[in-house]
């Protein structure tokens, strides 16, 4: 039972996962303890090889960083699959949740085991608005990171 | 639409109502126990609240830690040193006003034939003395162990909280399938919110009308001013029938009395009501959860027939929060398996 509920109320929390979120794009310019709190609102899925993290069109609530393995975002309709974009480890998808709750625009699937770390958007809202500076500073970043992302989608069009 | 198609429908929407169902069944059985880990929880949120505030501030957790202890403590110890014994004055005089009851009913009724009198003051005073004034002693006293119960309890589960709410959370939601974690988590947080928007908005109707009943009381020369104050409050916070209800205590106190305090004590719950109905309900509402005025009360009459008095204040959010899963699971089916890709509206905003 070293895993039980009692451990894990007065285990002390260190994971090594935490310093793989402070290596991510969006967040490697965050304080060691910022991270801890991040890491405490945030939660961690596994995913098997294949399998659907989210599929198009359905409601979008937060979004998700790549902590180990890759994945996969494609578009699908009933007779096809096209692909769009694939991401590594330290990087992050769905994040159009962050500004606006609506549907996924596309679906998404993992390649090989993954793990990722899903925010919730409500609770980094409510994280950031106790926390303006930190939470202007991670939308800036993200705001560069999607400018990017943008001007390589154009370029290929 | 083909049975096929309703398939997925019947197998989500039926599983979610047998969780609900077991769901129930366990904290009926156990409601005391939720009723303190429901309000730790919240008391918990709330703290963590303050804590996140203080440090977007630039102030220290420990220094944050000692302010609020020094002002719960010193709010604490002037509930203890000036409300609590004057409610407990209030239910003991009325346990010692009972011999006095007959008095009082004979000069009430001194312009009837005497056997009348007799045979009223027999029957009256037998059901009052039998029935009515020891329940009510028993209830009040009963909702006091509760509250002093609740009073130590409470603290001890919010300080456990407060040190593992994340991972406690994290815990119950990482077991959940990949597959309903997110829709999962969304309908938590909607309750959530409802949850907190109730209780707030009752705690404000309940602190006011307490407020202006007593001092109304008190100063229109009633006895147990505090502990009548206390039941209209209290009584308030069930939909519809409360305010009926809230008439009961103070008119059978200033029928009781010797003095005339019959027409006081009508207006006092008038005053209540007007407060409670032209102040307080359209400035609540909209934060309270809104459902029309006959589902309120078909739902209150259900809620009183399964759990009573309490199942009567619970019944409205307990309706809207089961109201809102299924709706929200019944929308992400529709864009999961329905042909037709609609636009996602969120529950609440």
């Amino acid at each position: 039972m070293k895993r039980g509920l009692w451990m894990n109320i007065f285990a002390k929390k260190k994971t090594p996962l935490t310093s793989i979120l402070r290596n991510t794009e969006l967040f490697s310019h965050l304080k060691n303890k910022d991270i801890e709190r991040l890491f405490q609102i945030g939660h961690v899925r596994q995913y098997d090889s294949n399998e659907i993290i989210f599929n198009q069109g359905e409601p979008s609530f937060g979004t998700y960083v790549i902590l180990e393995g890759s994945v996969e975002i494609f578009w699908k309709n009933k007779k096809s699959e096209e692909h769009i974009s694939s991401f590594d480890s330290g990087e992050f998808f769905g994040e159009l949740s962050l500004v606006a709750n609506n549907k996924r625009t596309a679906s998404a699937r993992s390649v090989g085991n993954t793990t990722l770390f899903y925010i919730y958007s409500k609770d980094l809202r409510n994280y950031f608005l106790r926390n303006p500076l930190l939470g202007m500073s991670v939308y800036e970043k993200m705001l560069s990171i999607m400018s990017k992302r943008l001007e390589i989608l154009g370029s290929e069009v | 639409m083909k049975f096929k198609q309703y398939l997925p429908y019947v197998f989500h929407l039926g599983g979610l109502t047998i969780f609900l169902g077991l769901l129930g069944y366990v904290v009926s059985s156990f409601s005391l126990l939720f009723f303190y880990i429901l309000s730790s929880l919240l008391l918990a949120g709330a703290v963590n609240a303050y804590f996140d505030r203080m440090h977007a501030y630039d102030v220290g957790r420990n220094f944050s830690g000692a302010l609020l202890i020094i002002v719960l403590a010193t709010f604490a110890l002037g509930f203890a040193l000036h409300v609590v014994p004057g409610i407990l004055e209030d239910i003991t005089a009325l346990q010692a006003d009972f011999p006095g009851i007959q008095d009082d009913l004979t000069s009430l009724l001194s312009f009837l034939p005497t056997f009348m009198v007799e045979e009223i003051q027999e029957l009256s005073y037998g059901a009052l003395k039998q029935t009515f004034l020891p329940w009510f002693a028993q209830i009040t006293q009963n909702l006091f162990q509760k509250v002093v119960g609740a009073m130590i309890i409470i603290p001890i589960l919010t300080l456990i909280l407060l040190k593992d709410t994340a991972l406690i959370k994290k815990t119950f939601f990482s077991n959940l399938p990949n597959r309903y974690f997110e829709i999962s988590l969304a309908t938590f947080d909607d309750i959530v919110v409802s949850v907190k928007r109730f209780i707030l908005a009752k705690m404000i109707q309940f602190l006011i009308l307490f407020a202006v009943s007593s001092v109304m009381f008190f100063f229109l020369g009633f006895p147990m001013p505090i502990l009548l104050g206390f039941l209209i409050g209290m009584l308030n916070i069930i939909p519809y029938f409360g305010p009926i209800l809230g008439v009961i205590p103070p008119v059978t106190v200033a029928l009781l009395s010797t003095e005339n305090l019959l027409l006081p004590a009508l207006s006092v719950v008038v005053v209540a009501q007007i407060i409670d109905n032209f102040v307080l309900q359209p400035i609540l509402l909209p934060s309270l959860i809104a459902e029309p005025p006959l589902i309120v009360m078909i739902v209150t009459l259900a809620g009183a027939t399964i759990a009573g008095p309490v199942g009567m204040i619970l019944a409205v959010p307990v309706y809207s929060i089961l109201k809102s899963i299924y709706l929200r699971y019944y929308q992400a089916l529709r864009l999961l398996y329905s042909d037709k890709k609609e636009e996602y509206t969120p529950m609440i905003s």
